[in-house]
């Protein structure tokens, strides 16, 4: 009966956190006629995470402690005025815009697409949603604090740091830029108001919920953009098979839930549903599209600072692409796009935008140091660009293939309208507006040149974690080219395809090829990403020895665990939640050959006997170390300096004995 | 693109049809997750073995079990001398709490040795 309590009130939360203060903003802002049910339930998701960060920053600022009762009343609250907002809105149907419309046959279609996604997804889940992941751990630490807290934290934490006289001390808390509000407040939300513990299935349940929306967002996406084309759900239904259920693991997809790249993931539904709002802004001039992009494209900026990086240079270069499509009607485009902007209420959002990053809660990455490292010319090797090989691994063989041929086919398409005369007959049926074409070029292209020559837009990021993005944008123009291929084997009869005078069955056993491998491709790398069932053991006796001395220590008292052997070691800072450095870990032994790299917390577990050691002990205050017995006991066994206190297979607790100290 | 007169009639429902099983498919599988995860939780191995109270001359222990043994033998020593012996069972999934009357042993390591018949595991302070 728990069990289901615990199930009906984390959907619950869900519909309230998750859903319903987006469903009833778009209501409010840009009215309901204008979304297909689908497209204002899935954008509803996205919008409900950006309204709650600013919600409980507001809240935070104005000392509302966040309690249940705090939260569910504010959003009841603001559920309630954009109620009123939208009931002194009038809607006519003459702006209707024209909705794609899928046949009963379609609809079972993407159901399958949609449910075998959801079911592979699943299978990997089962092995993987036990709390153990590093990064997650880290996370959920965040988030256990503003639970308990009932505040939003300052990010910084204690360091170690080397005195002028050779002694080491604690630092007091220094801010660190690696984690962004927006990260945690749904999070912590959702586990304030329906009572969801962190240590639980419960933060890789909402990445997996994030995941598929962001598949499903992807997909309602490509219906929008492609909306005028003849064969719109074919190419709709395309990228749902190629973002779905093929390669449906690896990547950004469900390794990210269960491992708690939680930014990424949140960054992956927000650049499609800013990217939507931007594309029906220009398209249909309507500033109140614009008004909504600009609100997610800055609560993005609140939420992970490498996807707002990107979304950065894919709006730059979709605009650049805009303009080069646009070069017989470069003035009036360049009117209608401004046009937009001088909106009252798209100039409130951005004045409002500019006095909140900078003057009311600047986000924790946005200070000359973190923004210097990542722009200028790369010099290691792995911000320098993968290889196309290495590109293609990383995105998926047949996707990146699909992709590639897709962004070839569209710029051919482009291109066509230069040369009207001599292709434009081939391509008449290629009906989609230069906003859908600039906007899915400017995607496609802006990742590749980020992740293979990074070089040319000077920038110094991890080429790899900029890959991870290039998946959303070729499910896109893959989709557009199998459907295109789908097509045109259909259609038989040289007579059809009169640019290559390809014969028709070449044609169809190349689509066939084609399709055979990106499914076994895709297919495959599910297959190879499934992991055996863990032994969860090691990590529940973690748990249990962190319980214990959570129960046991002084406040004053530090705790050094190790981090090479203990599994799930970084969840033991759930059951302290005091600084995000306590307990002090010994990190693996190869980051500290680093110069300037502090060595206490490697020797205090590695030569506990030595007098650097020692020092670090007293001047560090630390009494208790956690190991694994296994890889670490003989040191402290051997020693009359320390105590064990606790015993079990996979922890030993030891102490400085009280003459030590 | 105009609507087909012959879609138009279904266009809604089918919304709340693909909406609706998107729901229940992601409901199940949140169900299945959770349970899984639960029943992980269970699957604790082992015993543990600690002092009621680390910090002070206090020689209480506590035996916590997870596993499938159920007698526990447990010996205490003062230096090398055995001062107390006794027996315990602690069935699976409990833990047991052993106060010792004696404490500030300024001068000696105490030791507690547990052993099962399989397994033996010691504290000392």
């Amino acid at each position: 009966m728990d069990f289901i309590f615990s199930q009906l009130l984390l959907w619950l939360g869900i519909v309230f956190i998750l859903i319903l203060p987006g469903w009833f903003f778009l209501h409010a802002v840009t009215g309901t006629l204008r979304y297909t049910l689908l497209e204002r339930s899935l954008l509803a998701v996205p919008l409900s995470i950006v309204i709650n960060t600013f919600l409980l920053i507001i809240m935070n600022l104005l000392h509302i402690p966040l309690t249940q009762r705090s939260i569910f009343l504010v959003v009841t609250g603001i559920i309630l005025i954009c109620v009123w907002i939208a009931r002194q809105r009038t809607e006519t149907r003459d702006d209707l815009p024209r909705h794609v419309r899928f046949t009963r046959k379609q609809i079972i279609t993407i159901i399958v697409l949609i449910g075998f996604a959801i079911f592979i997804k699943s299978v990997y889940l089962t092995d993987t949603v036990f709390p153990t992941s590093t990064d997650l751990g880290h996370h959920m630490f965040w988030v256990q604090k503003i639970v308990t807290e009932q505040a939003l934290p300052p990010y910084e934490k204690i360091e170690i740091i080397t005195q002028a006289d050779g002694h080491y001390a604690l630092s007091e808390p220094q801010p660190i830029a690696d984690f962004i509000i927006g990260e945690h407040t749904a999070l912590a939300s959702l586990s304030i108001l329906a009572k969801q513990s962190v240590l639980s299935a419960f933060p890789t349940l909402f990445l997996f919920f994030i995941n598929i929306v962001s598949i499903v967002a992807i997909f309602v996406l490509a219906t929008r953009l492609f909306a005028q084309h003849k064969n719109v759900h074919l190419i709709a239904m395309s990228t749902l098979l190629l973002i779905g259920p093929l390669y449906a693991i690896s990547g950004a997809q469900a390794k990210f839930a269960s491992g708690g790249v939680i930014g990424n993931l949140l960054g992956n539904l927000l650049i499609p549903t800013t990217l939507y709002f931007f594309y029906r802004a220009f398209y249909e001039r309507s500033a109140s599209f614009l008004f909504v992009g600009i609100l997610s494209a800055i609560g993005l900026a609140y939420t992970h600072h490498l996807s707002a990086f990107v979304l950065l240079f894919i709006l730059l270069f979709s605009l650049v692409f805009l303009l080069l499509l646009s070069i017989g009607q470069l003035k009036s485009t360049t009117i209608r796009l401004f046009a937009l902007f001088r909106d009252p209420f798209v100039i409130a959002i951005l004045l409002a935008s500019v006095v909140f990053v900078f003057s009311v809660s600047t986000p924790s990455y946005l200070n000359v140091e973190a923004v210097s490292s990542s722009v200028g010319t790369p010099e290691k090797t792995t911000r320098t660009g993968l290889t196309p090989m290495q590109l293609m691994y990383k995105t998926g063989e047949a996707r990146f293939l699909l992709g590639l041929l897709g962004t070839a086919l569209l710029t051919l398409i482009a291109l066509s309208r230069y040369f009207p005369k001599k292709y434009g007959a081939f391509f008449k049926n290629a009906r989609i507006d230069r906003y859908a074409l600039a906007l899915i070029l400017g995607w496609s292209i802006a990742l590749l040149i980020m992740s293979l020559a990074p070089a040319l837009l000077q920038i110094n990021i991890i080429s790899s974690r900029i890959a991870n993005y290039l998946a959303f944008p070729f499910a896109i123009t893959g989709g557009f080219f199998l459907a295109w291929l789908f097509v045109s084997v259909r259609v038989k009869g040289p007579q059809t395809i009169p640019l290559y005078r390809t014969p028709y069955r070449l044609t169809f056993l190349f689509a066939s090829i084609l399709l055979l491998f990106t499914l076994g491709s895709g297919l495959h790398d599910n297959a190879v990403s499934l992991k055996k069932t863990p032994n969860v053991a090691p990590a529940l006796a973690t748990f249990e020895a962190s319980a214990y001395l959570a129960q046991n220590l002084g406040t004053e008292e530090w705790l050094l665990k190790d981090h090479i052997y203990l599994t799930a070691d970084t969840w033991s800072k759930i059951f302290f939640t005091r600084d995000y450095s306590y307990p002090l870990s010994r990190s693996y032994l190869k980051r500290y050959d680093k110069q300037g790299r502090e060595q206490c917390t490697r020797v205090m577990i590695s030569e506990p006997n030595t007098e650097l050691a020692e020092r670090c002990f007293d001047d560090l205050g630390v009494t208790t170390l956690m190991v694994d017995p296994r890889e670490d006991s003989s040191q402290f066994e051997r020693s009359e300096e320390f105590t064990k206190i606790y015993s079990h297979d996979n922890v030993a607790i030891y102490q400085r004995s009280n003459e030590s100290l | 693109m105009i609507i087909p007169q012959k879609m138009k009639g279904l266009c809604l429902s089918h919304d709340h049809l693909l909406i609706g099983l998107i729901i229940l498919l992601l409901v199940l599988s949140f169900g299945i997750l959770s349970y899984v995860e639960e029943q992980q939780h269970a699957h604790m191995e082992g015993w543990s073995l600690s002092f009621a109270d680390p910090t002070h001359r206090e020689y209480g222990f506590t035996i916590t079990n997870h596993s499938e043994e159920v007698n526990f033998h447990y010996e205490i020593l003062r230096g090398n001398e055995s001062v107390e012996i006794g027996d315990v069972s602690i069935l699976s999934g409990t833990k047991q709490s052993i106060p010792l009357p004696f404490h500030n042993y300024f001068d000696e390591k105490v030791t507690i040795i547990v052993t099962t018949p399989t397994d033996e595991k010691y504290i000392y302070k």
